[in-house]
């Protein structure tokens, strides 16, 4: 009796092993798709707030997808990756042409699994770095004279410095990628200074 | 050995129980909504306030972004400055909590996160300690002190119970227990496996903690213009079927046979110190206990229902000749009792 009850089980735990290892794997395989490429780039980036793990694979698997970044957020930069999103279910992620990284470091404050590393320096970030087209930026392409960027930008004259007709220069050693210089850009659509974060997206 | 809760039938606490669970449940649901609110309607202000300056006629649009720019830093330089405790430093949910600074985490989301990354992190360890302490000691207390989807699966219960009644034909499935526990197995083994947390993505108090926090986001992106990232909105539905399926299929199907969350507190819960006893001397054998159970189990075994026990205490209040009741003590020195 009790070793039939003892088989049953055993091939019950089988059966639904079975199951659950395809169910959930198809499910994980869903989960774990390649980026969508970004509605307005036009490429598969993701810029990832302050502080996330440098490899994309590390800070997948530690990021437990719990929200907290995102309503720690003071600017709303933060977004959660959806069914649709360039950015897998529940993860963080920051569109600087919408809304740029004002570097209150609140959200490495408060991740659970330090997905988000704690950062006090605002120099320590390190989420991309700005690049200048310069055949749409209105100061290159002698349209105009416009510094937005240059203004906008949180380590002026450090991270970007201006030329003639406030013509900007990203320098890579200063630079941490926050995208305030994209959100302010004039340029319409997409922008002549952009952030590039390098991620390689799994 | 000491009783730690007796009641006799007809006791006025045992009704004061159950309201004070609903009421604790009710409350953390609406308190998730009530941070993601509060939130959100910060991010609403400052978002206005740049909205203001935007929309202000200056000729130079440069001046004007690098105002707009200077609020927002202000605002960032204002808040690392301020160090008196505001409303909007709780946030998150049960899948996760930070109140204060101090850091709450689910067991299931340390498991995960620890199984996909190979790594332990002292951030979360500090965020674990409360509820694995907790859980040492009560059990399966959060899937009915705490869980909001239990909660709302509750209410299933009800309206089940409701439909019945009146009249209305709804099926008894019954699964195997064991599920729950390969489905938290082969969940861990595919997210190290495969590096993603499968397992947080479906487990329902967590969609629902994620799926809160994205309503009232989008509930002030429809009052201004600024953009807000598309949510999760399938798992709401994913949320409704369980409570369909739970009024019509079974009795509490996920909690009984799915839920990998459960089962993890199960596990750890499983030499907890708080158990429900029954004196056999006073019991009656009239299975009320049984039948009140919402997990299905069988409270009249002397030792204690099992690991899967949430401390609901409804087989405490509905017992007629009360001999169940509370034991604090060891798993050990239960044995003997036998």
């Amino acid at each position: 009796m009790i070793r039939r009850k003892f088989t049953r089980m055993v091939l019950r735990t089988i059966g639904v092993s079975i199951a659950s290892f395809a169910g959930l794997g198809a499910f994980a395989g869903l989960l774990k798709r390649k980026a969508a490429p970004n509605p307005v780039i036009g490429e598969p980036e993701i810029i990832r707030p302050p502080g996330a793990l440098e490899k994309e694979a590390d800070f997948l698997s530690q990021c437990i997808r719990c929200a907290r970044c995102r309503d720690a957020c003071p600017t709303g930069a933060i977004k959660l990756g959806g069914f649709s999103d360039p950015a897998q279910l529940g993860t963080p992620y920051v569109l600087p042409f919408e809304s740029g990284c004002n570097l209150s470091l609140a959200c490495t404050t408060t991740c659970p699994t330090d997905a988000l590393q704690l950062l006090t320096l605002t120099k320590d970030v390190n989420m991309g770095l700005a690049v200048v087209d310069e055949r749409t930026c209105v100061s290159f392409n002698g349209t105009g004279v416009c510094g937005a960027c240059h203004t906008a930008c949180p380590f002026k004259n450090f991270a970007i410095t201006q030329g003639s007709h406030n013509a900007p220069t990203v320098h890579q050693d200063h630079c941490v990628g926050c995208g305030l210089c994209e959100e302010a850009c004039i340029v319409d659509g997409i922008k002549a200074i952009r952030v590039f974060s390098g991620r390689e997206s799994l | 050995m000491s009783k730690l809760f007796t009641t006799p039938s007809g006791f006025a606490g045992s009704t004061l129980v159950q309201v004070l669970r609903h009421t604790i449940r009710l409350a953390i649901l609406l308190s998730i909504i009530g941070v993601g609110l509060v939130a959100h309607y910060r991010v609403f202000v400052t978002k206005e306030k740049i909205n203001v300056i935007q929309s202000e006629d200056n000729p130079n649009l440069a001046r004007k972004t690098a105002l707009m720019m200077h609020q927002h830093l202000q605002t960032a330089e204002a808040q690392r400055g301020v160090e008196q405790k505001r409303l909007s430093d709780i946030r998150g949910n049960t899948w996760s909590a930070d109140i204060y600074g101090f850091s709450v985490t689910d067991p299931l989301a340390g498991a995960e996160s620890v199984t996909t990354s190979r790594t332990i992190t002292k951030s979360l360890l500090i965020g674990l300690a409360l509820p694995v302490i907790a859980t040492l000691l009560l059990g399966r207390f959060f899937c009915s002190w705490i869980c909001p989807a239990g909660f709302l699966f509750d209410i299933a219960d009800r309206l089940r119970a409701l439909l019945q009644k009146i009249g209305v034909p709804v099926h008894h499935l019954h699964l195997w227990r064991g599920n729950k526990y390969v489905l938290l197995v082969t969940g861990l083994i595919i997210g190290a496996v495969v590096g993603v947390p499968v397992l947080g993505a479906f487990y329902p108090p967590a969609v629902l903690g994620r799926e809160i926090s994205h309503l009232t986001a989008s509930f002030f992106s429809v009052l201004s213009d600024y953009p807000v990232a598309s949510g999760i909105s399938l798992s709401g539905l994913f949320i409704l079927g369980i409570i369909i399926a739970e009024t019509f299929v079974s009795r509490r199907l996920w909690c009984r046979y799915v839920c990998p969350g459960g089962a993890l507190y199960s596990l750890i819960g499983m030499g907890r110190a708080v158990r429900v006893h029954n004196d056999l001397k006073q019991c009656t054998r009239c299975t009320e206990c049984v039948q009140v159970c919402p997990m299905g189990l069988n409270p009249m075994k002397t030792k204690s229902p099992g690991i899967e026990c949430d401390q609901c205490m409804l087989c405490l209040n509905t017992c007629p000749p009360g001999s169940l009741s509370l034991q604090f003590g060891l798993a050990k020195q239960n044995k003997g009792n036998d």
